[in-house]
């Protein structure tokens, strides 16, 4: 009681650690503590699902074709017997594999790429700048198609072809990040000290602007998996029998009218993994913008 | 900075910006390995050897690719888009017709999203921290979050399968006459023509993959619109207005919601990119004869001319549609201007 009188008094909170103040920022935060469990579960799936289903999910004849959502088969099952539920959790480790590939390459290539453009400037700069408005002169999930089908559909070229346009986002966000900070007297004090660019650039320069960085690749993660999940609807991304979420709904399209079950379940896979990390992706920028964290503070 | 010196470098720039798409997409299409044209000769013998040998020469697959790619501008300069290998008709006829029909869906798209979207984002900043604000903030995620391509069917399920009410597909019945082309847009057409049967018939169609298209970009309108009303709600103009005895109503649309569109103006550009990039799945879905079923059929029989050709559509859209946006904004805010 004493001690946080005299914190009050000193206009000071206590000092916690990172975890400890994310953990009261999702503590009054119900939604966000449903998306942090649904991811949770969605990495266990990820890991897992295989190993967690019913059935082998590409086991033909698990069940009578088109069975009924029962005890037997939740989800029900599609067209040759197969267990939808098997299937979908299966799904989960190429979902997951899309959103890592897709944000950890955009994100680390991008971050890099705009790196460079901001410390460099001039022409460099430029002539970055101006590849990223080409690549987002057209919708991304155009560009995206374009690109995955060019290298010949499938899963892979999903992942390139949603990963080569994500990284401009990334490069934008660093490069206007480093150009805030560069001017700001503490990089002055650097340089004058002599350290090496090198150095300022990755230890001064960078911890100070990763966090819009790691607010965009959640919301990232989501959109990886809504792209991949479109582009294989239309053909461009996972070839059937690959249980992949997106191509799943479209394979059951064709049997909506006798089983809806077959394309609404997996499209409740991708629609929770979604919404799941763009409520993470709120709480974390309110979280890490600090006019916000403050009236949270206030609230509490 | 003078608005004329403002939109000459802003153009300057857009025609960089496509030619540099235009080299992308044409290296993307014809740089790799694979043969454009043997797709056609073994998949469906739509071609036969001569013709196959014909097509190679015509279009200089043989050239190196930088020659072929002049030859592709200097064609498109010329106004010929070039023969799809698919239909074998003219790219230029095929985009002129699918292209009324994707700008009506997303015209109709668009104002059934303005008609939500603006609404919900008022009411919910005005409505702060409330039930209604947590609400509607949670449809908008939904909206944001949810593939389209499966919101579609799950509404073909009730409202196709199960209550019968709207048609699935296409932009008129099978048995309808398709109206009389004035302007590609049935709805205008039908009207002008005083056939009242086809316009309902064709409004009826489209109210699904109107809906769909819409709702996808609904939440992103109205998470813009409110972030910028809660910013202009607690300037001091307001509290000024507020003070001189103003009555709440005034405050809100006289002072408010005026200043607050302005940002929502600049997310135009940003939506008809959405419902572009909606479009190419809703238009499958829906067998809806559009520039983005087109696109997705060409790609996926890798008809790399109309592939080129679509995407420096799409990309001219786009950027006009920002470019637009940018004098508009001008115009309407002087902060900008001056």
């Amino acid at each position: 009681m004493n001690k946080s009188v005299k914190y009050q008094e000193l206009n000071l909170r206590p000092k916690k650690s990172v975890f400890t103040e994310l953990y009261d920022a999702i503590k009054i935060n119900p939604p966000a503590i449903f998306s942090l469990v649904v991811v949770i579960l969605y990495v266990i799936v990820g890991l897992f699902g295989e190993l967690m289903a019913p059935y082998e999910f590409d086991a033909m004849g698990a069940g009578a074709p088109l069975e009924k959502p029962g005890l037997q088969h939740f989800f029900g099952t599609d067209e040759f017997g197969r267990d939808v539920f098997s299937r979908i959790l299966a799904g989960g480790r190429i979902s997951l594999r899309i959103g890592v590939l897709v944000v950890g390459i955009a994100g680390i290539l991008g971050s890099l790429i705009g790196m460079i453009s901001a410390y460099t400037g001039g022409w460099v700069d430029e002539t970055i700048m101006r590849v990223t408005d080409v690549f987002l002169s057209v919708p991304d999930l155009v560009m995206a198609l374009v690109i995955a089908t060019s290298l010949g559909a499938g899963i892979d070229a999903a992942i390139i072809g949603i990963t080569m346009v994500r990284w401009t986002g990334y490069a934008r966000l660093i490069r206007s990040g480093v150009i805030a900070e560069k001017g700001k007297d503490y990089v002055v004090a650097s340089t004058a000290l002599g350290l090496h660019p090198n150095r300022i650039l990755l230890r001064h320069i960078l911890p100070n602007s990763y966090t819009a960085t790691l607010v965009q690749a959640t919301f990232d993660f989501g959109l990886a998996i809504l792209f991949a999940s479109g582009l294989s609807f239309v053909g461009a991304g996972a070839q059937p029998p690959v249980p992949e979420w997106g191509a799943l709904v479209a394979s059951g399209r064709q049997y909506v009218q006798a089983a809806w079950w077959i394309p609404v379940f997996p499209g409740f896979a991708i629609f929770g993994a979604v919404i799941a990390f763009n409520i993470l992706g709120d709480t974390l920028r309110d979280f890490l913008d600090p006019k916000l964290r403050h009236s949270m503070d206030q609230k509490n | 900075m003078n608005i004329g010196a403002f939109i000459l470098r802003r153009l300057l720039l857009q025609i960089f910006v496509l030619f540099g798409l235009s080299v992308f997409t044409f290296l993307l299409m014809f740089g790799l390995p694979g043969d454009p044209a043997a797709i056609l000769y073994s998949a469906g013998g739509s071609l036969g050897f001569e013709e196959y040998e014909h097509f190679r020469q015509k279009w200089g697959l043989d050239l190196p690719i930088w020659k072929q790619y002049a030859n592709f501008v200097t064609n498109l300069l010329k106004g010929d888009m070039g023969t799809s290998l698919v239909t074998r008709a003219p790219i230029f006829d095929q985009l002129k017709s699918y292209f009324p029909a994707t700008i009506e869906l997303s015209v109709v798209a668009f104002i059934f999203a303005l008609i939500m979207g603006l609404p919900l984002g008022v009411i919910s900043a005005l409505r702060r921290n409330t039930w209604i604000d947590h609400t509607i903030r949670g449809i908008s995620l939904f909206g944001v979050s949810m593939p389209i391509f499966w919101l579609a069917i799950i509404l073909l399920i009730i409202f196709y399968y199960h209550l019968g009410i709207v048609p699935s597909s296409q932009r008129i019945d099978l048995d309808m006459e398709i109206p009389r082309h004035i302007t590609g847009f049935y709805l205008i057409d039908t009207l002008v023509d005083g056939n009242w049967r086809g316009f309902i018939n064709s409004l009826h169609h489209l109210v699904l993959p109107a809906f769909v298209l819409g709702f996808s970009v609904v939440g992103l309108l109205a998470r813009v619109t409110r972030a910028s009303i809660l910013e202009v709600i607690s300037l001091d103009y307001v509290r000024t207005a507020r003070s001189k005895g103003l009555h709440e109503k005034t405050v809100i649309f006289r002072h408010v919601i005026r200043n607050a569109l302005i940002p929502t103006v600049t997310l135009l550009g940003l939506l008809v990119g959405g419902l572009l990039s909606g479009a190419v799945l809703t238009e499958t879905i829906f067998a809806w004869p559009g520039v983005g079923r087109f696109a997705v059929q060409s790609i996926m029989l890798l008809d790399r001319l109309a592939v080129v050709d679509v995407t420096i559509l799409v990309g001219i859209v786009v950027s006009t549609a920002n470019l637009t946006v940018d004098i508009l904004v001008a115009f309407l805010d002087p902060r900008i201007r001056y």
